[in-house]
């Protein structure tokens, strides 16, 4: 986009980046290029302008710490099933005013989720703790502990075995 | 992906979620920060999908982290969040942010620390340009200023820069 080249020195110097960044029309390059030649003091920034802005490209991104990601999508994911508790805050937060902080928004996207987690960690205890032990589990889990119970006392008494490794490990003076 | 050709917030998030991250954390200098502007940009990802024309797709996500950012830096001026402490002796040193800087794996510490001190308008140009790898005109588009205006602060903004590394020691 052409904006015509400056008389102001100021101005001038401004245009330093837009040249190196190859943002100047043909004919904006070609004279800023003669007020090159005219100037060493331009010239210096070109050098300098050149120099720094290789500096900041050289590196590469910033790499997401693991996980942050998937973090972000369950809290956005969550917002996005529950409308009704944190969208609303989003949508108050960008119309009236941008009351909302982005912290405390985050705050409240946390509850949600802390929230969803401790109901789905009360139903993983519910299932636990429902679980049968003995009967018509499949496969017969009690039946099997039993079997190896008998087995490994057929030799000699389990109470022995279990007292020589208590004092092996130091359980026992 | 929809028939539209618009991709899901989701997918936004898995293929560009890098790309706002290190925008985010070049405009804030910390990995909170970042974090938090990352997650508000993708609600606003999610919300804004239903209108968006396929296009650019990583100049508009430029433009929605850089509002986000904007938006708070306004938010954080208007209402300070952080009380004077009633005993200066049990404040922690500010050391966070320094740590932070130290984390940072792109650039080094002290072009992030020399980014950080820049007034916000030049900060979001320059990043915008170097970070970011927008146009002017899509800068000029995302700030809504005129492309003079991006010429201006953008390079006022390495003339900043070069000054602090130059004092920082980082270029002579």
């Amino acid at each position: 986009m052409s904006i015509g080249t400056p008389t102001n020195p100021e101005d001038l110097f401004d245009l330093v980046s837009a040249y190196v960044d190859g943002e100047m029309s043909i004919e904006e390059s070609r004279s800023f290029e003669s007020e090159l030649h005219a100037s060493p003091e331009l010239s210096d920034e070109l050098l300098k302008t050149t120099e720094l802005r290789g500096l900041l490209r050289s590196n590469g991104p910033e790499v997401m710490p693991a996980g942050m990601l998937n973090l972000i999508i369950a809290v956005v994911g969550a917002a996005e099933d529950l409308p009704s508790a944190v969208n609303a805050d989003a949508g108050q937060g960008e119309s009236a005013g941008e009351v909302v902080t982005i912290s405390e928004r985050s705050k409240s996207q946390r509850r949600v989720v802390k929230w969803l987690a401790g109901v789905a960690a009360a139903a993983c205890l519910v299932v636990v703790v429902g679980m049968p032990t003995t009967g018509s589990v499949t496969p017969p889990i009690a039946a099997s502990v039993q079997t190896h119970a008998a087995r490994s006392s057929l030799d000699e008494p389990a109470v022995e075995k279990m007292s020589a490794v208590s004092v092996s490990a130091g359980f026992l003076r | 992906m929809t028939p539209d050709g618009v991709p899901t917030w989701e997918e936004v998030a898995r293929n560009h979620g890098q790309f706002l991250y290190s925008v985010a954390y070049r405009l804030t200098g910390n990995q909170e920060d970042a974090r938090d502007i990352v997650q508000e940009s993708l609600l606003r990802v999610r919300r804004g999908l239903e209108t968006y024309t396929p296009g650019t797709l990583e100049g508009w996500l430029a433009r929605i982290v850089t509002n986000v950012f904007l938006d708070d830096v306004r938010k954080r001026r208007r209402r300070p969040t952080s009380a004077l402490p009633e005993n200066p002796d049990l404040v922690l040193p500010p050391s966070a942010s320094a740590d932070d800087v130290s984390r940072a794996s792109g650039l080094s510490a002290e072009i992030q620390q020399a980014i950080n001190s820049l007034p916000e308008d030049f900060r979001v140009a320059v990043v915008l340009c170097d970070v970011a790898d927008q146009s002017y005109e899509e800068i000029s588009a995302s700030l809504g200023v005129p492309v003079g205006t991006v010429r201006s602060r953008i390079h006022r903004g390495r003339r900043l820069l070069r000054t602090a590394l130059t004092e920082s020691g980082v270029i002579e």
